[in-house]
Protein backbone atom coordinates (compact mmCIF):
# COMPACT_ATOMS: atom_id res chain seq x y z
CA UNK A 1 0.00 0.00 0.00
CA UNK A 2 1.40 3.74 -0.73
CA UNK A 3 1.91 5.62 2.55
CA UNK A 4 -0.05 8.01 0.49
CA UNK A 5 -3.06 6.24 0.77
CA UNK A 6 -3.17 6.15 4.78
CA UNK A 7 -2.12 9.79 5.52
CA UNK A 8 -4.54 12.29 5.11
CA UNK A 9 -2.18 15.89 4.81
CA UNK A 10 -4.70 17.83 6.80
CA UNK A 11 -5.42 15.49 9.54
CA UNK A 12 -3.16 17.71 11.18
CA UNK A 13 -3.91 20.35 9.39
CA UNK A 14 -7.51 20.72 9.63
CA UNK A 15 -8.22 24.43 10.92
CA UNK A 16 -8.32 27.03 7.84
CA UNK A 17 -5.56 28.81 9.39
CA UNK A 18 -2.86 25.82 9.41
CA UNK A 19 -4.37 25.03 5.67
CA UNK A 20 -3.77 28.69 4.85
CA UNK A 21 -0.47 28.61 6.10
CA UNK A 22 0.70 25.17 4.35
CA UNK A 23 -0.44 26.19 0.92
CA UNK A 24 1.99 29.58 1.35
CA UNK A 25 4.85 27.92 2.27
CA UNK A 26 3.87 25.64 -0.61
CA UNK A 27 3.62 28.13 -3.03
CA UNK A 28 6.44 29.97 -2.04
CA UNK A 29 8.96 26.98 -1.77
CA UNK A 30 7.97 25.82 -5.07
CA UNK A 31 10.61 27.87 -6.99
CA UNK A 32 13.03 26.85 -4.66
CA UNK A 33 11.93 23.08 -3.79
CA UNK A 34 14.77 21.40 -6.61
CA UNK A 35 17.70 23.16 -5.67
CA UNK A 36 17.09 23.16 -2.02
CA UNK A 37 16.55 19.33 -2.09
CA UNK A 38 20.11 19.24 -4.09
CA UNK A 39 21.61 21.04 -1.65
CA UNK A 40 20.37 19.32 1.63
CA UNK A 41 21.47 16.01 -0.69
CA UNK A 42 25.11 17.48 -0.97
CA UNK A 43 25.65 18.65 2.76
CA UNK A 44 24.42 15.40 4.06
CA UNK A 45 26.22 11.66 3.60
CA UNK A 46 23.23 10.15 1.33
CA UNK A 47 20.45 10.82 -0.23
CA UNK A 48 18.20 9.69 2.12
CA UNK A 49 19.78 11.80 4.48
CA UNK A 50 19.39 14.31 2.35
CA UNK A 51 15.94 14.25 1.95
CA UNK A 52 15.28 13.87 5.73
CA UNK A 53 17.07 16.94 6.06
CA UNK A 54 15.03 18.76 3.59
CA UNK A 55 11.84 17.31 5.38
CA UNK A 56 12.79 18.50 8.81
CA UNK A 57 13.60 22.05 7.29
CA UNK A 58 10.47 21.73 5.57
CA UNK A 59 8.23 21.52 9.01
CA UNK A 60 10.08 23.83 10.40
CA UNK A 61 9.97 26.34 8.12
CA UNK A 62 6.13 25.63 8.85
CA UNK A 63 6.38 26.17 12.46
CA UNK A 64 7.99 29.45 12.19
CA UNK A 65 5.93 30.85 8.80
CA UNK A 66 4.22 33.08 10.76
CA UNK A 67 7.32 35.07 11.58
CA UNK A 68 8.35 35.71 7.95
CA UNK A 69 6.96 39.31 7.27
CA UNK A 70 8.59 39.67 4.05
CA UNK A 71 8.29 36.88 1.34
CA UNK A 72 11.17 38.69 -0.58
CA UNK A 73 13.55 37.31 1.88
CA UNK A 74 11.94 33.74 1.46
CA UNK A 75 14.76 32.00 -0.13
CA UNK A 76 17.43 33.20 2.65
CA UNK A 77 14.77 32.69 5.27
CA UNK A 78 14.39 28.81 4.51
CA UNK A 79 18.30 28.51 3.51
CA UNK A 80 18.86 29.85 7.19
CA UNK A 81 16.44 27.05 8.21
CA UNK A 82 18.15 24.74 6.46
CA UNK A 83 21.55 25.06 7.96
CA UNK A 84 20.29 25.49 10.59
CA UNK A 85 18.74 21.72 10.83
CA UNK A 86 22.13 20.93 9.55
CA UNK A 87 23.87 22.10 12.28
CA UNK A 88 21.90 20.13 14.46
CA UNK A 89 21.87 17.27 13.02
CA UNK A 90 26.06 17.20 13.24
CA UNK A 91 26.11 17.90 16.51
CA UNK A 92 24.01 14.82 16.58
CA UNK A 93 26.06 13.01 14.73
CA UNK A 94 28.57 13.22 17.83
CA UNK A 95 26.73 10.56 19.34
CA UNK A 96 26.80 8.14 15.80
CA UNK A 97 30.42 8.18 16.44
CA UNK A 98 30.27 6.39 19.60
CA UNK A 99 27.12 3.68 18.33
CA UNK A 100 27.77 2.44 14.66
CA UNK A 101 29.87 2.64 11.15
CA UNK A 102 26.70 1.80 9.70
CA UNK A 103 26.02 5.14 8.50
CA UNK A 104 29.05 5.49 7.21
CA UNK A 105 29.25 2.72 5.20
CA UNK A 106 25.85 3.19 3.67
CA UNK A 107 25.79 3.81 0.41
CA UNK A 108 26.10 7.57 -0.68
CA UNK A 109 24.48 8.09 -3.84
CA UNK A 110 21.55 6.66 -6.14
CA UNK A 111 23.39 3.56 -8.65
CA UNK A 112 24.39 4.42 -11.55
CA UNK A 113 21.37 3.15 -13.65
CA UNK A 114 21.74 2.79 -17.46
CA UNK A 115 24.39 5.24 -17.70
CA UNK A 116 27.20 3.00 -17.86
CA UNK A 117 31.15 3.11 -16.85
CA UNK A 118 30.56 7.48 -17.17
CA UNK A 119 27.99 7.02 -13.86
CA UNK A 120 29.93 4.69 -12.06
CA UNK A 121 32.89 7.16 -12.28
CA UNK A 122 30.59 10.03 -11.17
CA UNK A 123 29.24 8.15 -8.73
CA UNK A 124 32.34 7.64 -6.98
CA UNK A 125 33.69 10.94 -7.39
CA UNK A 126 30.20 12.22 -6.07
CA UNK A 127 31.13 9.77 -2.94
CA UNK A 128 34.50 10.99 -2.37
CA UNK A 129 33.83 14.73 -2.31
CA UNK A 130 30.70 14.01 -0.22
CA UNK A 131 33.25 11.88 2.24
CA UNK A 132 35.59 14.48 2.33
CA UNK A 133 33.23 17.25 3.21
CA UNK A 134 31.74 15.17 5.57
CA UNK A 135 35.16 15.38 7.35
CA UNK A 136 34.91 19.18 7.72
CA UNK A 137 33.28 21.65 10.69
CA UNK A 138 29.45 21.78 10.14
CA UNK A 139 29.83 25.41 9.10
CA UNK A 140 32.66 25.33 6.88
CA UNK A 141 30.95 22.26 5.03
CA UNK A 142 27.83 24.81 4.50
CA UNK A 143 30.23 27.61 3.51
CA UNK A 144 32.02 25.08 0.71
CA UNK A 145 29.20 23.62 -0.45
CA UNK A 146 27.17 26.77 -0.87
CA UNK A 147 29.74 29.15 -2.69
CA UNK A 148 31.73 26.08 -4.75
CA UNK A 149 28.37 24.32 -5.84
CA UNK A 150 25.41 26.24 -4.93
CA UNK A 151 27.18 29.34 -6.75
CA UNK A 152 26.03 32.08 -3.79
CA UNK A 153 27.82 34.84 -3.32
CA UNK A 154 29.98 35.25 -0.28
CA UNK A 155 27.79 38.35 0.82
CA UNK A 156 24.39 36.10 0.51
CA UNK A 157 26.35 33.28 2.54
CA UNK A 158 27.20 35.54 5.29
CA UNK A 159 23.35 36.38 5.44
CA UNK A 160 22.01 32.92 5.68
CA UNK A 161 24.64 32.16 8.24
CA UNK A 162 24.02 35.18 10.02
CA UNK A 163 27.63 36.37 10.28
CA UNK A 164 30.47 38.71 8.42
CA UNK A 165 31.56 38.52 4.81
CA UNK A 166 34.84 38.37 6.66
CA UNK A 167 33.72 35.24 8.42
CA UNK A 168 32.10 33.27 5.62
CA UNK A 169 35.67 34.21 3.58
CA UNK A 170 37.55 32.60 6.34
CA UNK A 171 35.21 29.85 6.93
CA UNK A 172 35.77 29.16 3.13
CA UNK A 173 39.51 29.42 3.38
CA UNK A 174 40.12 27.19 5.89
CA UNK A 175 37.58 24.65 4.47
CA UNK A 176 39.39 24.86 1.05
CA UNK A 177 42.54 24.07 3.21
CA UNK A 178 41.17 21.49 4.57
CA UNK A 179 39.99 19.47 1.56
CA UNK A 180 43.21 19.84 -0.18
CA UNK A 181 45.23 18.25 2.79
CA UNK A 182 42.52 15.54 2.80
CA UNK A 183 42.71 14.50 -0.81
CA UNK A 184 46.69 14.79 -0.56
CA UNK A 185 46.12 12.44 2.36
CA UNK A 186 44.27 10.31 0.20
CA UNK A 187 47.04 10.00 -2.43
CA UNK A 188 46.32 12.66 -4.67
CA UNK A 189 49.52 15.30 -5.88
CA UNK A 190 49.14 18.48 -3.68
CA UNK A 191 46.66 21.40 -5.64
CA UNK A 192 46.90 25.25 -5.51
CA UNK A 193 44.32 26.89 -4.32
CA UNK A 194 43.27 28.66 -7.52
CA UNK A 195 43.62 25.52 -9.58
CA UNK A 196 41.80 23.28 -6.83
CA UNK A 197 38.70 25.84 -6.44
CA UNK A 198 36.80 27.44 -9.53
CA UNK A 199 35.98 30.56 -7.06
CA UNK A 200 39.03 31.49 -4.87
CA UNK A 201 40.16 34.50 -6.40
CA UNK A 202 36.67 35.72 -5.52
CA UNK A 203 36.91 35.47 -1.92
CA UNK A 204 40.67 36.79 -1.95
CA UNK B 1 49.53 25.65 -14.35
CA UNK B 2 46.32 27.26 -15.71
CA UNK B 3 42.86 28.36 -13.89
CA UNK B 4 40.85 25.99 -16.01
CA UNK B 5 43.09 22.94 -15.69
CA UNK B 6 40.99 19.83 -14.38
CA UNK B 7 41.93 18.93 -10.95
CA UNK B 8 40.60 15.67 -8.52
CA UNK B 9 39.02 18.30 -6.36
CA UNK B 10 37.32 20.36 -8.71
CA UNK B 11 36.16 17.40 -11.16
CA UNK B 12 34.93 15.34 -7.71
CA UNK B 13 32.43 18.63 -6.89
CA UNK B 14 31.03 18.40 -10.05
CA UNK B 15 30.48 15.33 -9.86
CA UNK B 16 28.99 15.70 -6.48
CA UNK B 17 26.56 18.59 -8.21
CA UNK B 18 25.52 16.84 -11.22
CA UNK B 19 24.50 13.66 -9.14
CA UNK B 20 22.99 15.20 -6.22
CA UNK B 21 20.54 16.74 -9.21
CA UNK B 22 19.33 13.10 -10.27
CA UNK B 23 16.09 11.66 -9.38
CA UNK B 24 15.11 14.24 -6.39
CA UNK B 25 11.94 14.04 -4.79
CA UNK B 26 8.78 15.96 -6.21
CA UNK B 27 7.51 18.68 -4.07
CA UNK B 28 4.53 16.63 -3.29
CA UNK B 29 6.99 13.52 -2.16
CA UNK B 30 8.30 15.94 0.19
CA UNK B 31 5.05 17.31 1.32
CA UNK B 32 3.77 13.57 2.26
CA UNK B 33 6.77 12.81 4.11
CA UNK B 34 6.61 16.02 6.08
CA UNK B 35 2.93 15.51 7.16
CA UNK B 36 3.65 11.46 8.01
CA UNK B 37 6.94 13.37 10.27
CA UNK B 38 3.96 15.69 12.13
CA UNK B 39 1.47 12.32 12.56
CA UNK B 40 4.54 10.58 14.11
CA UNK B 41 5.78 13.38 16.37
CA UNK B 42 2.03 14.31 17.75
CA UNK B 43 1.56 10.61 19.02
CA UNK B 44 5.37 10.58 20.17
CA UNK B 45 5.59 10.57 24.21
CA UNK B 46 7.18 13.60 26.19
CA UNK B 47 9.92 10.93 26.66
CA UNK B 48 10.88 10.57 23.03
CA UNK B 49 11.05 14.18 23.11
CA UNK B 50 13.37 14.98 25.44
CA UNK B 51 15.87 12.10 23.99
CA UNK B 52 15.77 14.31 20.84
CA UNK B 53 16.05 17.34 22.25
CA UNK B 54 19.44 16.58 24.68
CA UNK B 55 20.61 14.55 21.30
CA UNK B 56 21.09 17.55 19.54
CA UNK B 57 22.84 18.97 22.67
CA UNK B 58 26.29 16.77 23.26
CA UNK B 59 27.55 19.21 26.01
CA UNK B 60 24.47 19.66 27.90
CA UNK B 61 23.68 15.71 27.44
CA UNK B 62 27.31 15.02 28.98
CA UNK B 63 26.98 17.60 31.86
CA UNK B 64 23.65 15.81 32.19
CA UNK B 65 24.76 12.55 32.61
CA UNK B 66 27.87 13.63 34.76
CA UNK B 67 25.56 15.17 37.13
CA UNK B 68 23.32 11.43 37.13
CA UNK B 69 26.03 9.94 38.15
CA UNK B 70 27.20 12.04 40.59
CA UNK B 71 24.03 11.94 42.38
CA UNK B 72 23.72 8.10 42.16
CA UNK B 73 27.31 8.05 43.54
CA UNK B 74 25.83 10.51 46.77
CA UNK B 75 22.80 8.38 46.92
CA UNK B 76 23.39 4.87 46.18
CA UNK B 77 24.85 3.08 48.98
CA UNK B 78 27.78 1.02 47.94
CA UNK B 79 29.69 -1.76 49.92
CA UNK B 80 33.11 -1.64 51.13
CA UNK B 81 35.81 -2.93 53.16
CA UNK B 82 37.18 -1.27 56.37
CA UNK B 83 40.21 -2.56 58.32
CA UNK B 84 38.69 -3.18 62.02
CA UNK B 85 41.98 -5.08 63.88
CA UNK B 86 44.71 -7.39 62.68
CA UNK B 87 45.33 -10.92 63.93
CA UNK B 88 48.45 -11.64 64.40
CA UNK B 89 49.47 -15.41 64.20
CA UNK B 90 52.48 -17.62 65.32
CA UNK B 91 53.32 -20.91 63.87
CA UNK B 92 55.46 -22.96 65.95
CA UNK B 93 55.79 -26.01 64.16
CA UNK B 94 57.89 -28.13 67.33
CA UNK B 95 56.71 -26.66 70.33
CA UNK B 96 56.09 -28.38 73.52
CA UNK B 97 52.49 -28.39 74.51
CA UNK B 98 53.12 -27.53 77.85
CA UNK B 99 55.03 -24.50 76.60
CA UNK B 100 52.18 -23.10 74.06
CA UNK B 101 50.14 -21.13 77.14
CA UNK B 102 53.11 -19.18 78.68
CA UNK B 103 54.65 -18.22 74.93
CA UNK B 104 50.63 -17.35 73.61
CA UNK B 105 49.94 -15.19 76.94
CA UNK B 106 53.81 -13.59 76.11
CA UNK B 107 52.81 -12.91 72.81
CA UNK B 108 50.12 -11.22 73.64
CA UNK B 109 51.42 -9.25 76.42
CA UNK B 110 53.92 -7.87 73.80
CA UNK B 111 51.15 -6.93 71.12
CA UNK B 112 49.77 -5.28 74.04
CA UNK B 113 46.35 -7.21 73.92
CA UNK B 114 44.45 -9.95 75.59
CA UNK B 115 42.78 -11.49 72.89
CA UNK B 116 44.54 -14.56 71.81
CA UNK B 117 43.70 -17.94 71.31
CA UNK B 118 46.05 -21.27 70.29
CA UNK B 119 45.67 -24.21 68.32
CA UNK B 120 47.00 -27.13 67.83
CA UNK B 121 47.60 -29.76 65.11
CA UNK B 122 49.37 -32.32 64.28
CA UNK B 123 50.37 -31.54 60.95
CA UNK B 124 50.86 -27.89 60.98
CA UNK B 125 51.92 -27.51 65.16
CA UNK B 126 50.84 -25.15 67.29
CA UNK B 127 49.46 -21.93 65.71
CA UNK B 128 48.43 -18.67 68.15
CA UNK B 129 46.09 -16.15 67.32
CA UNK B 130 46.04 -12.82 69.09
CA UNK B 131 43.52 -9.75 67.96
CA UNK B 132 45.13 -6.29 67.93
CA UNK B 133 42.41 -3.70 68.16
CA UNK B 134 43.63 -1.00 64.65
CA UNK B 135 46.97 0.16 64.88
CA UNK B 136 49.80 0.56 61.87
CA UNK B 137 49.87 -3.34 60.36
CA UNK B 138 53.77 -1.92 60.17
CA UNK B 139 54.17 -2.17 64.07
CA UNK B 140 52.35 -5.63 64.63
CA UNK B 141 54.46 -6.65 62.11
CA UNK B 142 57.40 -5.41 63.66
CA UNK B 143 56.39 -6.82 66.94
CA UNK B 144 55.17 -9.94 65.78
CA UNK B 145 58.48 -10.76 64.03
CA UNK B 146 60.78 -9.35 66.83
CA UNK B 147 59.08 -11.40 69.19
CA UNK B 148 59.04 -14.89 67.25
CA UNK B 149 63.24 -13.47 66.24
CA UNK B 150 63.45 -14.11 70.14
CA UNK B 151 62.11 -17.07 70.72
CA UNK B 152 64.08 -18.38 68.04
CA UNK B 153 66.94 -17.27 70.39
CA UNK B 154 65.77 -19.60 72.65
CA UNK B 155 65.85 -22.06 70.51
CA UNK B 156 62.00 -22.30 69.67
CA UNK B 157 61.28 -22.42 65.70
CA UNK B 158 58.46 -19.66 64.98
CA UNK B 159 56.86 -18.40 62.07
CA UNK B 160 55.19 -14.40 62.25
CA UNK B 161 51.64 -13.23 60.13
CA UNK B 162 49.47 -10.24 60.37
CA UNK B 163 46.17 -10.65 58.63
CA UNK B 164 43.70 -7.32 58.55
CA UNK B 165 40.30 -8.53 59.83
CA UNK B 166 37.78 -6.44 58.32
CA UNK B 167 34.19 -5.55 58.09
CA UNK B 168 31.72 -5.27 55.35
CA UNK B 169 29.46 -1.65 55.66
CA UNK B 170 27.91 0.03 53.42
CA UNK B 171 27.41 3.59 52.76
CA UNK B 172 27.79 5.92 49.87
CA UNK B 173 31.43 6.78 47.92
CA UNK B 174 31.80 10.19 49.51
CA UNK B 175 31.28 8.41 52.72
CA UNK B 176 33.63 5.51 51.78
CA UNK B 177 36.22 8.29 50.50
CA UNK B 178 35.49 10.49 54.11
CA UNK B 179 36.55 7.25 55.97
CA UNK B 180 40.02 7.32 54.82
CA UNK B 181 40.58 10.77 54.79
CA UNK B 182 39.80 13.92 56.23
CA UNK B 183 40.91 17.11 54.42
CA UNK B 184 42.35 20.18 56.47
CA UNK B 185 42.88 23.43 54.42
CA UNK B 186 44.20 26.64 56.62
CA UNK B 187 45.78 30.05 54.30
CA UNK B 188 48.38 32.05 56.52
CA UNK B 189 46.93 34.99 55.28
CA UNK B 190 49.02 37.19 58.28
CA UNK B 191 48.05 35.36 60.99
CA UNK B 192 50.02 33.65 63.97
CA UNK B 193 50.80 30.13 64.81
CA UNK B 194 47.94 30.02 66.64
CA UNK B 195 45.48 31.21 65.17
CA UNK B 196 46.58 28.91 62.38
CA UNK B 197 46.31 25.98 65.23
CA UNK B 198 42.97 27.04 66.31
CA UNK B 199 41.60 26.75 62.73
CA UNK B 200 43.50 23.28 62.72
CA UNK B 201 41.51 22.03 65.88
CA UNK B 202 38.31 23.49 64.68
CA UNK B 203 38.41 21.57 61.43
CA UNK B 204 39.31 18.08 63.11
CA UNK B 205 36.78 18.71 65.52
CA UNK B 206 34.25 19.03 62.17
CA UNK B 207 35.56 15.96 60.88
CA UNK B 208 34.89 14.02 63.93
CA UNK B 209 38.06 14.46 66.17
CA UNK B 210 37.21 16.84 69.05
CA UNK B 211 39.85 17.60 71.63
CA UNK B 212 42.64 17.49 69.41
CA UNK B 213 45.65 19.22 70.53
CA UNK B 214 47.67 21.02 67.44
CA UNK B 215 51.13 22.88 68.04
CA UNK B 216 52.40 24.88 64.60
CA UNK B 217 55.52 26.41 65.02
CA UNK B 218 57.79 27.84 62.51
CA UNK B 219 61.82 26.09 62.34
CA UNK B 220 64.16 27.83 59.87
CA UNK B 221 62.05 29.20 57.80
CA UNK B 222 59.90 26.06 58.09
CA UNK B 223 56.13 25.26 59.29
CA UNK B 224 56.26 22.44 61.89
CA UNK B 225 53.23 21.14 62.82
CA UNK B 226 52.59 18.64 65.25
CA UNK B 227 48.99 17.15 66.26
CA UNK B 228 47.85 15.04 68.70
CA UNK B 229 44.24 13.98 69.17
CA UNK B 230 42.66 11.04 71.14
CA UNK B 231 40.06 8.48 69.16
CA UNK B 232 36.61 8.96 70.00
CA UNK B 233 35.29 6.28 72.06
CA UNK B 234 34.05 3.54 70.14
CA UNK B 235 34.99 4.79 67.63
CA UNK B 236 38.72 3.33 66.89
CA UNK B 237 39.00 3.70 62.99
CA UNK B 238 39.46 7.49 63.94
CA UNK B 239 43.22 6.51 64.29
CA UNK B 240 43.68 5.44 61.22
CA UNK B 241 42.52 7.91 58.87
CA UNK B 242 45.07 10.03 57.09
CA UNK B 243 44.91 13.61 57.63
CA UNK B 244 45.85 15.71 54.58
CA UNK B 245 46.83 19.35 55.69
CA UNK B 246 47.39 22.12 52.95
CA UNK B 247 48.25 25.84 54.22
CA UNK B 248 47.64 28.40 51.78
CA UNK B 249 46.95 25.56 49.30
CA UNK B 250 50.37 23.51 49.42
CA UNK B 251 50.22 20.13 50.78
CA UNK B 252 52.30 19.90 54.10
CA UNK B 253 53.71 16.18 52.96
CA UNK B 254 54.82 17.25 49.73
CA UNK B 255 57.05 19.74 51.59
CA UNK B 256 58.35 17.93 54.35
CA UNK B 257 58.64 15.03 56.41
CA UNK B 258 55.44 13.42 57.66
CA UNK B 259 55.51 11.18 61.00
CA UNK B 260 52.79 9.55 62.45
CA UNK B 261 52.64 7.80 65.67
CA UNK B 262 50.00 6.64 68.03
CA UNK B 263 50.16 6.11 71.90
CA UNK B 264 47.78 4.09 73.18
CA UNK B 265 45.80 5.78 76.28
CA UNK B 266 44.03 2.49 77.67
CA UNK B 267 47.92 1.28 78.62
CA UNK B 268 49.54 3.67 80.50
CA UNK B 269 53.35 4.54 79.94
CA UNK B 270 55.91 5.89 81.73
CA UNK B 271 57.70 8.59 80.00
CA UNK B 272 60.56 6.91 78.82
CA UNK B 273 57.97 3.75 77.55
CA UNK B 274 56.54 6.31 75.42
CA UNK B 275 59.16 8.00 74.22
CA UNK B 276 60.23 4.08 73.13
CA UNK B 277 57.27 3.44 71.57
CA UNK B 278 57.44 6.34 69.76
CA UNK B 279 60.85 5.80 68.36
CA UNK B 280 60.05 2.24 67.26
CA UNK B 281 57.01 3.31 65.69
CA UNK B 282 59.26 5.84 63.59
CA UNK B 283 61.90 3.07 63.10
CA UNK B 284 59.28 1.64 61.43
CA UNK B 285 58.38 4.14 59.28
CA UNK B 286 61.83 4.34 57.79
CA UNK B 287 63.55 7.05 60.03
CA UNK B 288 65.32 7.64 63.48
CA UNK B 289 64.73 10.10 65.71
CA UNK B 290 65.02 11.59 68.78
CA UNK B 291 61.64 11.83 70.99
CA UNK B 292 61.57 14.20 74.18
CA UNK B 293 58.30 13.15 76.15
CA UNK B 294 57.73 15.06 79.36
CA UNK B 295 54.63 14.02 81.64
CA UNK B 296 53.32 12.29 79.21
CA UNK B 297 53.65 14.64 76.55
CA UNK B 298 55.71 14.84 73.51
CA UNK B 299 57.43 18.03 73.76
CA UNK B 300 59.75 17.50 70.66
CA UNK B 301 60.57 14.69 67.67
CA UNK B 302 63.91 15.22 66.11
CA UNK B 303 64.32 13.41 62.85
CA UNK B 304 67.85 11.47 62.72
CA UNK B 305 69.77 12.20 58.79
Amino acid sequence: MDHKDHIDPMDQADHTDDTESWARLMRLLSPLHDQAAATARRLSRSAADGDDLLQETVLRAYEKLPSLRDEAVFRSWFYALLLNAHRNRSRRGFWRRFLSLERDMAPGFDPPGEGGEEREQERRQAERASRVLAGLPAVQREAVVMFEIEGFSVEEIAAIQKVSVSAVKSRLARGHDRLRRSYERLGFAPTPRLVAFRRWEEIL
Amino acid sequence: MSHDEKNPIREDLGALRTSTQRNLPSQDDTAWAVHARRVRAAREGITMKIIRSISRRPIVATAFGIAVVAVMLLAIPISFERTIGYEARLTLPSVDPAQCEGIASEFAKVLKTKEFNYNQDVKEGTTISARVPVRSRRVIEGLAMAYAQALAARGISARSQVLPVTQRISGNVYAAAANEIIEIHVSRDGKTNEQIATEIREQLAAAGLPGAEVDVTQEGGQTRMQMTWQCPPGDTLACEKQINVSIDGSQEQQQGQRMQFKVRSDHPMSDAEMKAAIEAQIRAQGKDADVTVQNGKVTSVQIRK
